[in-house]
């Protein structure tokens, strides 16, 4: 079997096979294809391909048995904070136990990181506010690709405020400061429910430095 | 079941559904998935464990979807958590002084992860074409074969570059064509 010459060509070969070509795309290399022995020859030995690996690699899943193994969905709506109080804090929840140690790491590190940008690396004062660090959230970071979304250009947009009976969803999306209190409670509840690994989210790029982290010493 | 290439839009939407409580989306990703990713960790000579290796990984991507970015599709998330659960599992099991199969100097041990499996006679050779890449060259291949993932999708996967990636096919394929012209 030789190949055919027109090595672009042979690179979508594969995705005519799989049909993940746009109509164009499609009818130029099918048009290719046709008038080429090498290629057809290529396109059904693919076919062939797919066939075998498909129909030996897997002789089943057992579907019930891994559903039932997953972790429970999140609950729905969870997260509805009483009426806000007198203090952000507490209308935040950051007082409730369940969050101290979110608060508390978030609060040590940004205190830690304000320290360091006050004093500087050589432990002389400085001017200037204490870094940024965004609070970990499992699934609202910073910047909407934590979003899930389409091919990749489209973040699923967050939902607005929600209608007073219905328990809020929680957003995937957006800049905090968008979010209402009752979608933020939500992002909390989710917070409540993780085992505490923050998510990997932005935080000022001099407090990297200063704080080794687990990714640095890797 | 047909194994119709699930479009990032339904996935993203069953994600969003099961985050927001709905227990049978979780359902349905699995059974969109839980095939390719069965072969695909097969692929990887995961024999023996490739149930629990597939179970493994659906267990703790759910436990992390609330951090699923959505960069890559779900399905290449999928298989590079399996991906990194069977090296897990290979280095283990070579500490203890045991045999291990994900080794890129593996080429031509007789074992072929795919046999016991094959159905016909045509299958049987296509079978022994592929089983006998280099494992590297056999993952990229049956990815951008039985799955259609595009070179950067691999590469993102198998940890490589796009380039090298596009070299291990074409070297592959070259491979296969080779033998069956035998």
């Amino acid at each position: 079997m030789r190949d055919c010459a027109n090595a672009d060509m042979r690179d979508l070969l594969p995705e005519l096979v799989h049909e993940r070509l746009d109509a164009d795309a499609r009818d130029r290399v099918a048009t290719h294809v046709a008038g080429c022995a090498e290629c057809a020859t290529e396109v059904a030995l693919l076919r062939e391909l797919r066939e075998a690996l498909g129909a030996t690699a897997a002789p089943g899943v057992d579907v019930s048995r891994i559903v039932a193994a997953l972790p429970s969905a999140p609950r729905r709506g969870a997260g509805v904070r009483p009426a806000p109080s007198a203090t952000p804090l507490d209308r935040r929840g950051w007082a409730t136990p369940r969050l101290g140690w979110v608060a508390a790491a978030t609060l040590a590190l940004t205190v830690g990181v304000g320290s360091w940008q006050a004093f500087g690396r050589d432990g002389a004062p400085q001017a200037g506010r204490p870094a940024e660090v965004a609070v970990a959230s499992p699934g609202a970071p910073a910047e909407p690709a934590g979003a899930a979304r389409t091919g990749g250009d489209t973040p699923v947009e967050a939902r607005g405020r929600p209608a007073a009976a219905p328990r809020p969803r929680a957003p995937l999306v957006g800049d905090l400061s968008v979010y209402s209190d009752d979608e933020l409670a939500a992002l909390l509840a989710m917070v409540e429910e993780l085992e505490g690994v923050p998510s990997e989210e932005t935080v000022d790029a001099e407090a990297v430095d200063t704080f080794t982290n687990d990714e640095e010493g890797r | 079941m047909a194994d119709t290439l699930p479009t990032d839009v339904e996935d993203a939407e069953l994600i969003d559904r099961w985050l927001s409580g709905e227990q049978a989306a979780a359902t349905r990703l699995v059974e969109r998935h839980g095939v390719p990713l069965t072969r695909y960790v097969a692929s990887l000579g995961g024999r023996g464990d490739t149930d629990e290796v597939v179970q493994d990984t659906f267990v703790r991507a759910f436990g992390a979807l609330g951090t699923f970015r959505g960069d890559a599709s779900f399905r290449s998330w999928l298989f590079t958590i399996a991906r990194r659960l069977l090296l897990d599992r290979r280095r283990t099991v070579r500490r203890r002084g045991e045999q291990v199969e994900l080794q890129d100097h593996d080429t031509t041990t007789g074992e072929d992860p795919l046999a016991g499996m094959v159905a016909t006679e045509t299958q049987s050779r296509l079978a022994a074409a592929v089983g006998r890449l280099s494992p590297t060259q056999r993952e990229v291949f049956a990815l951008r074969v039985t799955e259609g993932m595009s070179y950067r999708e691999i590469a993102a996967l198998v940890g490589t570059s796009e380039g090298a990636a596009r070299v291990h096919y074409h070297h592959a394929m070259r491979a296969v064509k080779e033998f069956l012209d035998a």
